[in-house]
Protein backbone atom coordinates (compact mmCIF):
# COMPACT_ATOMS: atom_id res chain seq x y z
CA UNK A 1 0.00 0.00 0.00
CA UNK A 2 1.54 3.37 -1.37
CA UNK A 3 1.55 6.08 1.79
CA UNK A 4 1.64 8.95 -1.16
CA UNK A 5 -1.76 9.73 -2.43
CA UNK A 6 -1.05 9.91 -6.35
CA UNK A 7 -2.28 13.36 -6.18
CA UNK A 8 0.67 13.90 -3.82
CA UNK A 9 3.23 12.37 -5.78
CA UNK A 10 1.72 14.26 -8.86
CA UNK A 11 2.48 16.92 -7.10
CA UNK A 12 6.03 16.12 -6.22
CA UNK A 13 6.73 14.97 -9.57
CA UNK A 14 5.91 18.18 -11.27
CA UNK A 15 8.10 19.82 -8.68
CA UNK A 16 10.73 17.56 -9.49
CA UNK A 17 10.32 17.80 -13.58
CA UNK A 18 10.10 21.54 -13.80
CA UNK A 19 12.99 22.03 -11.67
CA UNK A 20 13.96 26.03 -11.05
CA UNK A 21 11.58 26.82 -13.45
CA UNK A 22 9.25 26.03 -10.81
CA UNK A 23 8.23 28.56 -7.98
CA UNK A 24 8.67 26.57 -4.65
CA UNK A 25 5.30 28.64 -3.27
CA UNK A 26 2.67 28.20 -6.38
CA UNK A 27 -0.06 25.91 -5.53
CA UNK A 28 -0.86 22.90 -7.19
CA UNK A 29 -4.84 22.01 -7.23
CA UNK A 30 -6.53 19.13 -8.92
CA UNK A 31 -7.61 22.49 -11.21
CA UNK A 32 -4.42 23.00 -12.25
CA UNK A 33 -3.89 22.84 -15.81
CA UNK A 34 -0.58 21.92 -17.27
CA UNK A 35 -0.50 24.28 -20.06
CA UNK A 36 -2.03 27.33 -18.95
CA UNK A 37 -0.59 27.80 -15.37
CA UNK A 38 2.24 25.35 -15.32
CA UNK A 39 3.11 26.15 -18.53
CA UNK A 40 4.48 23.04 -18.95
CA UNK A 41 6.13 22.02 -22.56
CA UNK A 42 5.40 18.86 -24.93
CA UNK A 43 8.18 17.58 -24.32
CA UNK A 44 8.49 17.77 -20.21
CA UNK A 45 4.89 16.24 -20.24
CA UNK A 46 6.91 13.02 -21.72
CA UNK A 47 9.57 13.38 -18.74
CA UNK A 48 6.95 13.68 -16.52
CA UNK A 49 5.50 10.39 -17.99
CA UNK A 50 8.22 8.73 -17.51
CA UNK A 51 9.03 9.60 -14.34
CA UNK A 52 5.47 8.18 -13.30
CA UNK A 53 6.06 4.75 -14.51
CA UNK A 54 9.11 5.09 -12.99
CA UNK A 55 7.15 5.43 -9.95
CA UNK A 56 4.39 3.26 -10.49
CA UNK A 57 5.43 0.98 -12.90
CA UNK A 58 4.59 -0.19 -16.52
CA UNK A 59 0.87 -0.10 -15.83
CA UNK A 60 0.73 3.81 -15.67
CA UNK A 61 1.73 4.60 -18.97
CA UNK A 62 1.11 8.04 -19.11
CA UNK A 63 3.43 8.58 -22.20
CA UNK A 64 1.53 6.13 -25.08
CA UNK A 65 -2.07 7.57 -23.44
CA UNK A 66 -0.26 11.60 -24.46
CA UNK A 67 1.14 10.32 -28.10
CA UNK A 68 -2.49 9.13 -29.09
CA UNK A 69 -3.87 12.94 -28.11
CA UNK A 70 -3.33 16.30 -30.07
CA UNK A 71 -1.87 19.26 -29.24
CA UNK A 72 -5.03 20.71 -28.40
CA UNK A 73 -5.62 18.23 -25.82
CA UNK A 74 -2.26 18.58 -24.28
CA UNK A 75 -3.28 21.93 -24.10
CA UNK A 76 -6.64 20.96 -21.64
CA UNK A 77 -4.78 19.05 -19.46
CA UNK A 78 -5.50 19.45 -15.52
CA UNK A 79 -3.88 17.77 -13.06
CA UNK A 80 -6.51 16.01 -12.04
CA UNK A 81 -6.79 14.54 -15.51
CA UNK A 82 -3.73 13.18 -14.81
CA UNK A 83 -4.57 11.88 -10.87
CA UNK A 84 -7.40 10.32 -12.40
CA UNK A 85 -5.38 7.97 -15.47
CA UNK A 86 -3.17 7.12 -12.28
CA UNK A 87 -5.76 5.93 -10.16
CA UNK A 88 -7.80 4.14 -13.04
CA UNK A 89 -4.33 2.36 -13.97
CA UNK A 90 -3.67 0.88 -10.79
CA UNK A 91 -7.27 0.36 -10.09
CA UNK A 92 -7.75 2.15 -7.13
CA UNK A 93 -10.41 4.66 -8.61
CA UNK A 94 -13.99 4.72 -7.42
CA UNK B 1 14.80 9.03 -20.33
CA UNK B 2 18.54 10.63 -20.24
CA UNK B 3 21.24 8.12 -22.27
CA UNK B 4 24.73 9.24 -22.05
CA UNK B 5 27.16 8.33 -24.71
CA UNK B 6 30.40 9.65 -26.38
CA UNK B 7 30.42 11.55 -23.44
CA UNK B 8 27.12 13.20 -23.95
CA UNK B 9 23.80 13.19 -22.49
CA UNK B 10 20.75 12.56 -24.83
CA UNK B 11 17.11 12.75 -24.37
CA UNK B 12 15.30 9.37 -25.45
CA UNK B 13 11.97 7.73 -25.46
CA UNK B 14 11.47 4.06 -26.32
CA UNK B 15 8.08 3.24 -27.93
CA UNK B 16 6.62 -0.75 -28.89
CA UNK B 17 7.48 -3.85 -27.19
CA UNK B 18 8.14 -6.15 -30.57
CA UNK B 19 9.45 -5.56 -34.18
CA UNK B 20 12.34 -4.39 -35.88
CA UNK B 21 14.51 -1.37 -34.60
CA UNK B 22 13.87 2.06 -35.36
CA UNK B 23 15.33 5.59 -34.84
CA UNK B 24 13.54 8.39 -35.45
CA UNK B 25 15.37 11.62 -35.95
CA UNK B 26 14.09 14.92 -35.90
CA UNK B 27 14.74 18.20 -37.91
CA UNK B 28 17.45 21.31 -36.59
CA UNK B 29 16.22 24.06 -34.29
CA UNK B 30 12.82 24.07 -33.91
CA UNK B 31 12.33 19.88 -33.68
CA UNK B 32 12.63 17.87 -31.33
CA UNK B 33 11.21 13.81 -30.07
CA UNK B 34 7.56 15.20 -30.09
CA UNK B 35 8.07 15.73 -33.74
CA UNK B 36 7.04 11.94 -34.20
CA UNK B 37 5.52 11.21 -30.68
CA UNK B 38 2.11 12.28 -30.89
CA UNK B 39 0.55 11.19 -34.64
CA UNK B 40 3.37 8.64 -35.94
CA UNK B 41 4.75 6.88 -33.23
CA UNK B 42 1.42 5.60 -32.16
CA UNK B 43 1.20 3.95 -35.83
CA UNK B 44 4.66 2.09 -35.56
CA UNK B 45 4.66 1.23 -31.81
CA UNK B 46 2.54 -1.77 -32.35
CA UNK B 47 5.03 -3.61 -35.10
CA UNK B 48 8.80 -1.99 -34.37
CA UNK B 49 10.88 -1.11 -31.16
CA UNK B 50 10.60 2.82 -31.77
CA UNK B 51 13.70 4.75 -30.43
CA UNK B 52 12.75 8.60 -30.27
CA UNK B 53 15.87 11.02 -29.22
CA UNK B 54 16.56 14.06 -29.07
CA UNK B 55 19.66 15.52 -31.21
CA UNK B 56 22.94 17.14 -29.06
CA UNK B 57 21.42 20.39 -27.97
CA UNK B 58 18.24 20.34 -28.90
CA UNK B 59 14.70 18.92 -26.85
CA UNK B 60 15.75 17.73 -23.69
CA UNK B 61 19.31 16.73 -24.31
CA UNK B 62 22.60 18.37 -22.93
CA UNK B 63 23.13 21.12 -24.88
CA UNK B 64 27.21 21.94 -26.20
CA UNK B 65 28.54 24.09 -28.87
CA UNK B 66 30.18 21.90 -30.63
CA UNK B 67 29.34 18.83 -32.60
CA UNK B 68 26.34 19.26 -34.32
CA UNK B 69 28.24 18.49 -37.92
CA UNK B 70 26.35 15.77 -40.16
CA UNK B 71 28.74 13.49 -39.62
CA UNK B 72 29.04 14.06 -35.78
CA UNK B 73 25.48 13.66 -35.19
CA UNK B 74 25.75 10.34 -37.00
CA UNK B 75 28.01 9.30 -34.90
CA UNK B 76 25.67 10.20 -32.07
CA UNK B 77 22.45 8.05 -33.63
CA UNK B 78 24.84 4.61 -33.60
CA UNK B 79 26.47 4.94 -30.57
CA UNK B 80 22.50 6.09 -29.48
CA UNK B 81 21.76 3.24 -31.51
CA UNK B 82 24.13 0.48 -29.84
CA UNK B 83 23.07 1.26 -26.55
CA UNK B 84 19.73 1.02 -26.71
CA UNK B 85 19.70 -2.36 -29.85
CA UNK B 86 23.46 -3.55 -29.02
CA UNK B 87 23.99 -5.56 -31.95
CA UNK B 88 21.42 -5.08 -34.17
CA UNK B 89 20.85 -3.42 -37.51
CA UNK B 90 18.21 -0.55 -37.47
CA UNK B 91 15.69 1.50 -40.03
CA UNK B 92 16.61 5.16 -39.82
CA UNK B 93 13.45 7.57 -40.30
CA UNK B 94 14.40 11.41 -40.10
CA UNK B 95 12.61 14.49 -40.67
CA UNK B 96 14.31 18.04 -42.10
CA UNK B 97 18.12 18.05 -40.99
CA UNK B 98 17.42 14.71 -39.18
CA UNK B 99 16.65 13.03 -42.84
CA UNK B 100 20.13 14.70 -44.13
CA UNK B 101 21.58 12.71 -40.66
CA UNK B 102 19.86 9.38 -41.47
CA UNK B 103 21.05 9.02 -44.65
CA UNK B 104 24.43 9.96 -43.41
CA UNK B 105 24.07 7.16 -40.75
CA UNK B 106 23.47 4.73 -43.37
CA UNK B 107 26.02 5.26 -45.94
CA UNK B 108 28.46 5.28 -42.39
CA UNK B 109 27.49 2.02 -41.05
CA UNK B 110 25.39 0.05 -43.85
CA UNK B 111 25.68 -3.16 -43.09
CA UNK B 112 23.80 -1.94 -39.89
CA UNK B 113 20.90 -0.19 -41.76
CA UNK B 114 17.85 -1.85 -42.58
CA UNK B 115 16.20 1.05 -44.12
CA UNK B 116 16.06 4.66 -44.28
CA UNK B 117 13.34 6.90 -44.41
CA UNK B 118 13.87 10.73 -44.86
CA UNK B 119 11.00 13.04 -44.90
CA UNK B 120 11.33 16.31 -45.99
CA UNK B 121 15.35 16.43 -46.71
CA UNK B 122 16.19 19.77 -47.22
CA UNK B 123 19.05 18.75 -49.94
CA UNK B 124 20.52 20.64 -52.95
CA UNK B 125 18.75 21.94 -54.90
CA UNK B 126 16.90 23.41 -52.14
CA UNK B 127 17.29 27.04 -51.65
CA UNK B 128 19.64 26.81 -48.61
CA UNK B 129 18.76 30.39 -48.28
CA UNK B 130 15.16 29.51 -47.30
CA UNK B 131 15.77 27.81 -44.21
CA UNK B 132 18.52 30.78 -43.58
CA UNK B 133 15.51 33.11 -43.97
CA UNK B 134 13.06 30.69 -41.49
CA UNK B 135 15.50 30.03 -38.92
CA UNK B 136 16.56 34.13 -38.81
CA UNK B 137 13.41 35.62 -38.29
CA UNK B 138 12.21 37.43 -35.02
CA UNK B 139 11.71 34.02 -32.83
CA UNK B 140 7.71 35.07 -32.31
CA UNK B 141 7.52 34.93 -36.14
CA UNK B 142 9.46 31.93 -36.55
CA UNK B 143 6.77 30.60 -33.81
CA UNK B 144 3.76 31.88 -35.63
CA UNK B 145 5.13 30.21 -38.66
CA UNK B 146 5.35 26.80 -36.87
CA UNK B 147 2.30 24.24 -37.20
CA UNK B 148 0.66 24.59 -34.06
CA UNK B 149 3.12 27.43 -32.83
CA UNK B 150 0.21 29.38 -31.67
CA UNK B 151 -0.45 26.96 -29.19
CA UNK B 152 2.98 27.86 -27.59
CA UNK B 153 1.04 30.66 -25.50
CA UNK B 154 2.61 33.55 -24.62
CA UNK B 155 5.16 32.93 -21.65
CA UNK B 156 7.50 30.41 -20.01
CA UNK B 157 7.65 28.27 -23.27
CA UNK B 158 7.51 31.18 -25.34
CA UNK B 159 10.62 32.48 -23.12
CA UNK B 160 12.18 29.04 -23.90
CA UNK B 161 11.77 28.83 -27.16
CA UNK B 162 13.12 32.38 -27.91
CA UNK B 163 15.97 31.37 -25.80
CA UNK B 164 16.54 27.85 -27.59
CA UNK B 165 16.76 29.46 -31.23
CA UNK B 166 19.34 32.36 -29.96
CA UNK B 167 21.22 29.51 -28.00
CA UNK B 168 21.77 27.49 -31.13
CA UNK B 169 22.11 29.79 -33.98
CA UNK B 170 24.68 32.46 -32.07
CA UNK B 171 26.38 29.63 -29.16
CA UNK B 172 27.01 26.55 -31.71
CA UNK B 173 28.00 25.54 -34.39
CA UNK B 174 24.68 24.27 -35.90
CA UNK B 175 24.49 27.39 -38.33
CA UNK B 176 28.10 26.49 -40.33
CA UNK B 177 27.06 22.17 -39.58
CA UNK B 178 23.74 23.47 -41.92
CA UNK B 179 25.04 25.44 -43.78
CA UNK B 180 27.80 22.92 -45.02
CA UNK B 181 25.61 19.80 -44.43
CA UNK B 182 22.76 20.94 -46.75
CA UNK B 183 25.02 21.90 -49.55
CA UNK B 184 26.55 19.19 -50.19
CA UNK B 185 25.66 17.38 -53.42
CA UNK B 186 26.06 13.80 -52.17
CA UNK B 187 23.93 14.35 -48.61
CA UNK B 188 21.27 12.35 -50.67
CA UNK B 189 23.45 9.22 -52.11
CA UNK B 190 23.08 5.55 -50.19
CA UNK B 191 23.99 2.29 -51.36
CA UNK B 192 21.44 0.60 -53.59
CA UNK B 193 21.29 -2.57 -50.98
CA UNK B 194 19.74 -0.04 -48.23
CA UNK B 195 15.89 0.42 -48.97
CA UNK B 196 14.90 4.16 -49.21
CA UNK B 197 11.42 5.85 -48.93
CA UNK B 198 11.69 10.06 -49.47
CA UNK B 199 8.71 11.46 -48.59
CA UNK B 200 7.59 15.36 -49.28
CA UNK B 201 4.96 17.62 -49.49
CA UNK B 202 3.75 19.15 -52.30
CA UNK B 203 3.60 22.92 -51.20
CA UNK B 204 7.38 22.79 -49.68
CA UNK B 205 10.25 24.38 -51.22
CA UNK B 206 11.94 20.82 -49.91
CA UNK B 207 10.13 19.10 -52.97
CA UNK B 208 12.87 20.01 -55.84
CA UNK B 209 15.45 17.71 -53.47
CA UNK B 210 13.09 13.98 -54.63
CA UNK B 211 15.81 14.31 -58.11
CA UNK B 212 18.71 14.09 -55.39
CA UNK B 213 17.79 10.79 -54.01
CA UNK B 214 19.53 7.53 -55.73
CA UNK B 215 17.13 5.78 -57.95
CA UNK B 216 16.13 3.28 -55.99
CA UNK B 217 14.31 5.78 -53.81
CA UNK B 218 10.53 5.37 -53.58
CA UNK B 219 9.27 8.75 -53.84
CA UNK B 220 5.83 9.65 -52.15
CA UNK B 221 3.89 13.58 -52.04
CA UNK B 222 2.00 13.98 -49.44
CA UNK B 223 -0.22 16.77 -49.74
CA UNK B 224 1.47 19.50 -47.28
CA UNK B 225 4.87 21.72 -45.98
CA UNK B 226 7.86 21.08 -44.41
CA UNK B 227 6.53 20.47 -41.33
CA UNK B 228 4.66 17.01 -42.44
CA UNK B 229 5.11 14.52 -39.37
CA UNK B 230 3.16 16.94 -37.64
CA UNK B 231 0.44 18.35 -40.54
CA UNK B 232 -0.03 15.07 -42.09
CA UNK B 233 0.81 12.73 -39.27
CA UNK B 234 -1.74 10.34 -39.89
CA UNK B 235 -0.74 10.08 -43.87
CA UNK B 236 3.01 10.20 -42.97
CA UNK B 237 2.31 7.19 -40.25
CA UNK B 238 0.82 5.24 -42.67
CA UNK B 239 3.68 4.85 -45.22
CA UNK B 240 6.18 4.80 -43.01
CA UNK B 241 4.01 1.31 -41.75
CA UNK B 242 3.69 0.41 -45.37
CA UNK B 243 7.40 1.16 -45.73
CA UNK B 244 8.75 -0.28 -43.14
CA UNK B 245 6.77 -3.45 -43.51
CA UNK B 246 7.96 -4.53 -46.55
CA UNK B 247 9.57 -8.13 -46.34
CA UNK B 248 13.36 -7.10 -46.99
CA UNK B 249 15.40 -9.52 -48.66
Amino acid sequence: MREETSFATVQRIIRQVLGDAFGAGVEITLETSFWRDLEIESIELVTLGEALQLEYGEAVDFVTWLSGQDLTAMTELKVGDLVRFIDEAVGQGG
Amino acid sequence: MDLTVRGHRFNVHRAGVAGPPVVMLHGAVVGNLMTWLCGVAPALSGSHRLLLLDARSHGLSQRCAQGHDVAEQARDVWAIAEAVFPGEAVALVGHSFGAVVALAAGRAEPQRTLAVAAVEPPLPPTDPGALERFLRQDPEQLRASLPAGGLLGAGRRVRRFAEHVRFLLEDTDLPLALERGLADPDAGALPVGIPLLGMFGDASPCLVAAGSLPPHAKIVVLPGGHFLPVEQAGAVAAELVRFLGEPRG
